[in-house]
């Protein structure tokens, strides 16, 4: 069998990316190679790589979603709140010494997975039975999320510094973070849905065409709320790891996830207008933005050159990756 | 060739409802709402959006977005600010408006010569034109309050009349009379809704998309240069999370992301309902946060009134 | 305990200031100690309701009011004078002399020593004149280098820098924390790999870190509000500009003025958080002077949100509309040259001084730290308070035993030239 490196080249062109920017790493900084920064890499690659999973996912059915940004941190932060409320209101203790969370770990988890599953479904109803155009529900969600983050926590911090939840920001397995761990699963078992279920070929399908799926009696608003799901899903999941790192939710946090969820999507190569894409893009989009934002870190790079840069590469990935696709409109 | 670009009538109708109904609401809740300071007020703090609405509507009817706007604003500012020392607010203002319009341009070219997607090309050159004016100005803000000029844009007044408020009724008129009568504006409808018709008899997309992405950034260097004057100060900072709320206000007012929608006309009453509304919350003394999300749940529901409204007539 | 720690310090300053306090640092120190309330209630029950909302008292109770390392003595006139290495300013920085190490190669030196520094918007005034005082003491030591970054506003994003100066194995770190909560895993995590950390300004909530640099909040709300006391014969409606509720800038200049004001005659008629935006506070003002027409005092915690009332204040023509047809008092903290012009103007009352000229203090001080790890000398305190500063007044009065300052006598002022 003959293997044939062009195609090769062409299909996984992001890999060969990432090791070429590893590669430079290693070359220009004494630091880049080492195990601690190896691990803030691939860890910080996991929250913004979940952000955009979840959201290629609605890309995939031609849709957009603003308000991952913004549900991040709400998971937590309505978790909290709630049960300081209850805590309030049946006499049991949640919140000591005015915001530190001294209640149960588990409750949080549950909690913001249970809400990002809610908000992905409000999100899809408001799209298919509202009618309403995905960015603009999403947007206001977004706006939603990001009002009530600061209602419900009154403008304070609560500190999460329980061991039972900031485990997970500080675990490595085998040097591999424990956030890390999650994302690769979580794309893992993402890929395996879009390539080998039911799930992946009706979402597919509607990407493709819509008109025509629909009329081939695919149930387009049945798959279309269980896209946002995900993205809600990823998104409260993406919440947990996070404010487990920094073992602290506070409403400023997480501003402008949303536009990097999208641009390390796009990146990889997931269609805008639906239908091409996979998790996998999505994944070779935040290793290549992610080793690139390492590589910046080691160089020392000024922060405004930094963006300059992320946004030259922006455009010029998708540029060079038209070639191949066709992006259209939104 | 049959489009229907009166459909904004009907929307338009609803705004003006809305508009109306809020205003009485208003007035109930404060009767200080009224004053004649305090609808100067409201227009001068909403028109800053509300003129850049109108470059976005424009790229939107066109089936396009820029998320630059907020960016151009500050960069074409900071540029201008560079040269208050010239002690010359006609160089200073010049340099704004021909930065921004720069910007714009810009922009167009990315999105119709090198065939990148609005969505992507105006995500890159947001970054990138913001902080190109924060190296330039190696961050710092520039005072402008000695160009008598460039401050009597915000501050300046004709008889009874605010200069800021001439400036923003002068510009929706040029602009709607732009979009409804003039060729090509009337061209960007065609474009947006049947681009593949629009080759064919003619009319060349690729331009439209450059002058419509061009005069959206005219219109970011001039909302950002009234603000600047409004405070005094030329903040390279300005303008972060504009686009968000000029777009909610352009699909307030009718465009559609999908192209073909949207008018003038309508985005001038979206957004003085989003100015009105403001007010309000303010005036109620609401955080600004709730606001924010009273805000979502009102935009929501214009959505839907409308989308109702839609299936019931049709 | 901490009762008892409070009559302790009280009883301690109450005796010290029988005796003449000849520098301005102690003195303030003294007004402070004499406004505390600890868990007095106010007489003024309404605002003592509003204290207690805020939650001031827990920032305010663990607040350090100390007197200054090694014995130092400040004095309007000292310091040393440069242009900002960053932002190209000419600067007079007034801490040049606190905590010194001689110019030239510290420590070791043919070692060198990289210093990584942390913080947020450097486009803000007052913030890139932070990092132009550290940048400039970096400078002024041949063998010491510093890496400026900024994080833009995002916590998670300095969390990620500090553990990439972790990473790169720098021999100290210096920050400007916009949040405490968010900041503490990631100093303890430096501090846990051998690097110290030293804050700047704002706190972190890292029980390890190897320094605080404080600035002095406390005296900013204090003098604000005596000074108020001394011009408003204990009444008037007050506008409040502040800072993000929960942050130690906000809650300790807010909580040190109400305590100063507690038992007067005042209203609070609003209390807005502008956070630091001149255009925020510009609206927020405009709207409160339309809900009210009786506004005398506008407080704020800030120099932009200051900026942004006195406009709002201009624009509706109402400078010269408190009750009674005087002047709305405009009370400021942060002593931008825009502000102590607006004071030479006449438009805005009073600005205490909040220098962001402390950059130096902080790179000295984590160069003390790498000594002292080295064995070279001793360390330097955990917790460093900058000293006091008297208020900025258009003539020269006399508050409360406070000699204040005219404009043309502060040649401290940050930022760009205004007018």
């Amino acid at each position: 069998m003959k293997i044939n490196f062009k195609q090769i080249l062409k299909n996984h062109f992001l890999l060969f990316v990432f090791i070429l920017i590893c590669l430079v790493g290693t070359f220009t900084s004494e630091y880049f190679f080492t195990i601690i920064n190896i691990q803030n890499m691939i860890r910080n690659m996991a929250v913004p790589g979940l952000l955009a999973l979840g959201v290629s996912f609605v890309f995939l059915v031609s849709r957009i979603d603003l308000s991952v940004g913004s549900l991040t941190i709400f998971g937590p932060i309505l978790a909290v709140s709630s049960l300081a409320f209850f805590g309030d209101m049946f006499d049991f203790k949640v919140l000591v010494r005015g915001n530190q969370y001294a209640n149960s770990a588990a409750f949080i988890v549950v909690i913001s997975l249970l809400t990002g599953i809610l908000i992905g479904l409000i999100n899809g109803i408001g799209v298919m039975y509202g009618k309403i155009t995905s960015f603009i529900m999403t947007l206001a969600m977004m706006k939603a999320l990001w009002g009530l983050n600061y209602v419900l926590t009154h403008g304070h911090a609560y500190y999460l510094q329980i061991p039972t939840y900031t485990w997970m920001g500080t675990l490595n397995l085998f040097y591999i973070p424990f956030s890390t761990w999650i994302y690769v699963l979580m794309t893992i078992l993402a890929s395996i849905i879009m390539r080998y279920t039911l799930v992946g070929r009706r979402i597919y399908s509607i990407g493709g065409d819509e008109k025509t799926a629909r009329l081939a009696g695919i149930n387009v608003t049945f798959w279309v709320i269980i896209a946002f799901i995900m993205s809600g899903f990823c998104a409260s999941v993406a919440g947990i790891l996070f404010s487990s790192r920094l073992q602290t939710v506070d409403a400023p946090l997480a501003v402008g996830f949303e536009l990097t969820a999208i641009a390390f999507a796009v990146v990889g190569g997931v269609s805008l207008t639906g239908g091409r894409g996979s998790p996998y893009r999505a994944f070779l989009g935040t290793i290549v933005m992610g080793a690139l934002f390492s590589l910046f870190s080691m160089w020392g790079l000024n922060t405004w050159h930094r963006n300059i840069v992320v946004g030259i590469i922006i455009i010029l990935v998708v540029m060079l990756d038209q070639r191949k696709n066709n992006f259209g409109r939104i | 060739m049959n489009f229907k670009l009166l459909n904004n009538t009907g929307n338009n109708i609803n705004l003006l409802i809305l508009f109306f109904i809020l205003c009485c609401f208003a007035v109930f809740i404060s009767p200080a709402f009224l004053d004649f300071d305090n609808i100067q007020n409201i227009i001068r703090t909403v028109m800053v959006l509300g003129i850049i609405a109108f470059g976005m509507t424009m790229v939107m009817i066109l089936g396009e977005i820029d998320l630059s706007v907020g960016s151009i604003a500050a960069f074409s500012c900071a540029f201008g600010g560079l040269f208050v020392d010239s002690n010359s607010s006609f160089i200073v203002i010049i340099l704004t408006l021909l930065a921004g319009t720069f910007c714009g341009f810009l922009n167009g070219i990315g999105v119709t010569i090198i065939k990148v997607p609005s969505l992507i090309m105006t995500l890159g050159t947001m970054a990138i034109i913001r902080n190109v004016g924060y190296i330039m100005t190696k961050g710092q803000a520039a005072y402008p309050t000695k160009l008598e000029v460039y401050m009597a844009s915000a501050k300046g007044y004709v008889g009874i009349f605010p200069i800021p408020v001439i400036i923003f009724i002068v510009l929706s008129i040029i602009c709607a009379i732009f979009i409804r009568f003039s060729t090509i504006g009337k061209s960007f409808y065609v474009v947006g809704s049947n681009p593949v018709a629009s080759i064919l008899s003619g009319i060349s997309n690729n331009a439209s998309k450059i002058i419509a992405f061009t005069v959206c950034g005219l219109c970011c260097s001039i909302a950002g240069l009234i603000q600047s004057a409004r405070l005094g100060q030329i903040d390279p900072h300005m303008g972060i999370g504009w686009e968000l709320t000029v777009i909610a206000i352009a699909v307030l007012g009718g465009a559609s992301l999908y192209g073909g929608k949207g008018s003038i006309e309508g985005t001038i009453i979206a957004t003085l309902i989003i100015g009105v509304i403001n007010n309000l919350l303010n005036l109620l003394g609401m955080s600004n946060h709730s606001q924010e999300v009273v805000i979502a749940i009102i935009i929501v529901s214009m959505v839907l009134i409308h989308n109702f409204r839609k299936k019931q007539s049709s | 305990m901490k009762l008892i720690r409070n009559l302790i310090i009280g009883i301690t300053f109450l005796f010290s200031a029988n005796l003449y306090a000849a520098d301005i640092h102690s003195h303030i120190n003294n007004l402070i100690a004499e406004n505390q309330k600890g868990w007095k209630e106010f007489k003024n029950e309404e605002l003592g309701k509003f204290f207690k909302k805020d939650g001031f008292r827990d920032f305010l109770d663990v607040y350090p009011v100390t007197s200054l390392t090694g014995g130092f003595e400040w004095k309007p006139g000292m310091g040393r004078e440069f242009e900002g290495p960053l932002s190209g300013l000419p600067i007079k920085a007034p801490f040049s002399d606190y905590i010194p190490i001689a110019e030239g190669p510290v420590l070791n030196a043919d070692k060198t020593y990289r210093i990584g520094f942390v913080y947020h918007w450097g486009f803000h005034p007052w913030l890139i004149s932070l990092a132009d005082t550290a940048v400039y003491e970096a400078n002024l030591h041949s063998n010491v280098e510093i890496e400026v970054l900024d994080a833009e506003g995002d916590d998670n994003k300095m969390g990620q820098m500090i553990d990439d100066f972790i990473a790169k194995q720098m021999d100290a770190i210096v920050m400007w924390p916009a949040r405490e909560a968010p900041m503490g895993p990631p100093v303890e995590r430096a501090e846990a790999a051998g690097i110290p950390v030293v804050s700047l300004d704002r706190r972190a909530a890292a029980p390890n870190i190897s320094s605080e640099v404080l600035g002095n909040f406390y005296a900013n709300g204090l003098q604000q509000g005596l000074y108020l006391n001394h011009v408003a014969n204990g009444e008037g409606n007050i506008v409040m500009n502040r800072k993000p509720l929960g942050s130690t800038a906000d809650s300790m200049r807010s909580g040190a003025f109400m305590e100063a004001i507690g038992d007067y005659n005042y209203v609070i008629s609003e209390s807005m958080h502008t956070n630091s935006s001149r255009k925020a506070a510009f609206e927020a003002t405009q709207d409160a002077l339309q809900a009210h027409d009786d506004v005398s005092v506008i407080f704020n915690t800030g120099g932009e949100e200051a900026l942004g009332a006195l406009d709002a204040v201009l624009e509706a023509n109402r400078l010269n509309s408190a009750p009674g047809g005087g002047k709305i008092i405009i009370l400021v903290n942060d002593d931008s040259k825009e502000t102590v012009n607006e004071v030479r103007k006449g438009n805005m009352d009073v600005v205490v001084p909040y220098t962001p000229l402390l950059g130096g203090i902080g790179v000295r001080a984590a160069i003390l730290h790498i000594g002292a790890k080295e064995g070279l000398n001793e360390k330097p305190p955990k917790q460093i308070v900058t000293p006091n500063l008297p208020m900025i007044t258009k003539e020269k009065m006399v508050i409360a035993g406070i000699e204040t300052i005219t404009p043309d006598e502060w040649p401290y002022a940050y930022g760009p030239e205004a007018e």
